[in-house]
C-alpha cells in the first residue's frame, strides 16, 4: 500500500478519483430517481465531442468540453415532452449524435494516443491540473447540492406543487442538470465516458437498494463510490488490469450486492 | 351567494394555450370560508382554471383579481408524484414549509412541530415515520394534505383528489375535506370529473359540460331541471340517509 502511494500518478489518480466518485454519486441518486440515467451518458459523450473538437482545433480540451456538456445540460433540462416525441428521444439522439461525431472528428486529427485518451480516458495519466480542476468542479457541485438539498428534492419529487408555491422549477431543474453536465465532463476527461456514467449511476443503484431512507442513500452512494475508485486502482495496479473497466467492474458488482443485502435484511 | 367576502374573482376571463381557446366569458368568485366545487369531465377546462388560479397561466381576457392574495395550499393528482423516492411522510409534510422558508434557510424544531399537526390534523399523525411510497392512497392524500396544510394556507386547492380510491377511502378524504371548511373555516376549492364528489360538501358549485357552464350556491346549481338541461339527459337528485345522492338517466317515477 505504502509503495502505491509514494507513486504520484497513483495520487493524483485517487485525488481526481474520489473527487469525481463523490459530485458524480450524489447527482446520480437524483438522476436515478429522476429515471433520466441516459442523460449521464449523452453529456458524457457529449463532453468527449467537446474535447474531440478542441483536439482538432488546439483549444483547451478540458474548458471546451465542459462548456459542450453545460450546453448539452442546458438544452436537455429546456427539453419537455411533445404530443409526439418523449424527451428520451432527445437524449437518444445526442447520445448517436456526439458519439458519431466524435469518432469523425479524432479519425482526423493527428495523435493517437491523444484520441484513445479522449475515448477512453486513462485515471492514471492525470496532471497536477487536471487533479486540481476535478476537486475544484466536485467541491461547487456537493457545496450547491448540500446548501440547496431540500429545493432539489421538492423540484425532483413533486414539480407540480414546487411551481404552484412560485418556485422557479426550470431554474433549478437547470442548475441541476448543469452540474451533472459540469461534474460528467470533469470526470470524461480523466477516467473516459464509461467510468464517468457508471460513477453517475451504478453507486446510487446501490444504495437505494440497500437503504430505505433519502438521507442515508445520499451518503451511501459516495461511500461506495470513493470504497470502489480507490479499491479499483489499488488492486488493478497489484493485478496488472486495465484501471477503468475494472473500477466500473466492482461498482457493477456493488449493485447486485446491495440488492443482496437488502433481501437478507427483510 | 352566502359568504360575502370575496377572495379570488374571474371576470369574463378566456383561458387558453397560444391561439387555443379553452374557456371563454367566465365568471365566478372565492368567497373566504367557501367550498368551491369545480367539476367537469376530463378535457372541459378544470386543469386549465386552476392553472390560472395559480398563477401559472395568464387570461387571455378578462381579469383574475385577488382581494388580498392568502398563502395557496395545494394538492395535486397523487398519480402526478413519482413516489420512488425514498421519502418519509413527514419529510412530506415538511415540503409544505419549503416555499415560505426560502432555500437557504434550516429546518427549526418549530417546523417540524408544525409538520408534526399537520400530520395529525389529517389523521396520520402515527405515520411520520414510514416511506410515503408505502402508504395507501386514502394515506398518501391525507398526507398530502397535510402539507398543504403545513403553510397554514389561507386557500386549500384540491386537484382530483380522491382519483383512484376505493369508496370508503373516498369517502374518508371528501369527509376530512368538509370538516376542514365547516370546523376550520378553511376555503376549499376543489376541481374534479365526478359530481357525486362535491355534492354534499360543496358550498358553492361551478359545472362545465362541453362549453357550458352552471354555476351558483349548491343549493341553486343542484336543481334537476337544471341538471338535465346541462347534461342533456334526465338527472334526478334524491336524498339517502341525510345524504343527497344522483341518479343519471332514471326515468320519472
Amino acid at each position: 500500500m505504502a509503495e502505491i502511494l509514494s507513486l504520484e500518478f497513483m495520487r493524483l489518480a485517487a485525488v481526481a478519483g474520489v473527487a469525481s466518485a463523490l459530485a458524480l454519486s450524489v447527482l446520480g441518486v437524483y438522476v436515478v430517481l429522476k429515471r433520466v440515467v441516459f442523460v449521464g451518458l449523452t453529456l458524457a459523450n457529449v463532453a468527449t465531442l467537446g474535447a474531440a473538437a478542441a483536439l482538432a482545433l488546439r483549444m483547451p480540451i478540458e474548458l471546451t468540453a465542459i462548456v459542450a456538456s453545460l450546453a448539452a445540460a442546458a438544452a436537455l433540462a429546456a427539453s419537455t415532452a411533445s404530443r409526439r416525441l418523449p424527451p428520451e428521444s432527445l437524449i437518444g439522439w445526442g447520445f448517436a449524435t456526439a458519439s458519431a461525431v466524435t469518432i469523425l472528428i479524432l479519425s482526423r486529427t493527428p495523435g493517437d494516443t491523444d484520441a484513445m485518451r479522449l475515448l477512453f480516458g486513462n485515471v492514471l495519466a492525470i496532471s497536477r491540473a487536471e487533479a486540481v480542476m476535478a476537486v475544484g468542479v466536485a467541491g461547487v457541485v456537493l457545496a450547491t447540492h448540500l446548501v440547496f438539498v431540500k429545493r432539489f428534492v421538492l423540484v425532483v419529487f413533486d414539480p407540480d406543487t414546487a411551481r404552484a408555491a412560485g418556485i422557479a422549477t426550470g431554474a433549478w431543474v437547470l442548475l441541476l442538470y448543469l452540474t451533472i453536465g459540469a461534474a460528467t465532463a470533469a470526470a470524461v476527461h480523466e477516467t473516459g465516458a464509461l467510468l464517468a456514467f457508471a460513477l453517475l449511476t451504478l453507486p446510487a443503484m446501490a444504495a437505494l437498494l440497500a437503504t430505505r431512507a433519502l438521507r442515508a442513500a445520499f451518503v451511501l452512494a459516495p461511500a461506495i463510490a470513493v470504497a470502489c475508485v480507490l479499491g479499483g486502482l489499488i488492486l488493478s495496479f497489484v493485478w496488472d488490469l486495465p484501471t477503468g473497466p475494472f473500477t466500473v467492474a466492482l461498482l457493477a458488482a456493488a449493485v447486485p450486492a446491495a440488492a443482496a443485502f437488502d433481501r437478507l435484511r427483510r | 351567494m352566502k359568504h360575502a367576502d370575496p377572495l379570488l374573482r374571474f371576470d369574463d376571463v378566456a383561458l387558453g394555450y397560444g391561439e387555443v381557446p379553452v374557456l371563454t366569458g367566465l365568471s365566478f368568485h372565492i368567497c373566504r370560508g367557501e367550498f368551491l366545487g369545480i367539476v367537469g369531465p376530463n378535457g372541459s377546462g378544470k386543469t386549465t382554471i386552476l392553472r390560472a388560479i395559480l398563477n401559472l397561466l395568464k387570461p387571455s381576457a378578462g381579469s383574475v383579481t385577488w382581494s388580498g392574495r392568502p398563502t395557496l395550499g395545494y394538492v395535486p393528482q397523487r398519480e402526478r408524484i413519482d413516489t420512488i423516492m425514498p421519502v418519509t411522510a413527514m419529510e412530506v409534510a415538511l415540503m409544505g414549509l419549503a416555499p415560505r422558508l426560502g432555500p437557504l434557510a434550516r429546518l427549526r424544531p418549530a417546523d417540524r412541530e408544525a409538520a408534526r399537526r399537520a400530520l395529525d390534523r389529517v389523521g396520520v399523525g402515527d405515520l411520520g415515520a414510514r416511506l410515503f411510497r408505502d402508504l395507501s392512497g386514502g394515506q398518501q392524500q391525507r398526507v398530502l394534505i397535510a402539507r398543504a396544510l403545513a403553510s397554514e394556507p389561507g386557500l386549500l386547492v384540491l386537484d382530483e383528489p380522491t382519483n383512484g380510491m376505493d369508496l370508503a377511502s373516498e369517502h374518508a378524504i371528501v369527509e376530512l375535506l368538509t370538516e376542514l371548511n365547516r370546523n376550520a373555516g378553511l376555503t376549499i376549492l376543489l376541481v374534479t370529473h365526478l359530481l357525486p364528489i362535491v355534492l354534499n360538501a360543496a358550498s358553492t358549485i361551478l359545472l362545465i359540460e362541453d362549453g357550458r357552464v352552471l354555476y351558483g350556491d349548491a343549493e341553486d346549481v343542484l336543481q334537476e331541471e337544471k341538471l338535465s338541461q346541462l347534461y342533456r339527459t334526465p338527472v334526478r337528485l334524491a336524498t339517502v340517509g341525510g345524504r343527497r345522492t344522483l341518479v343519471v338517466g332514471a326515468s320519472n317515477g
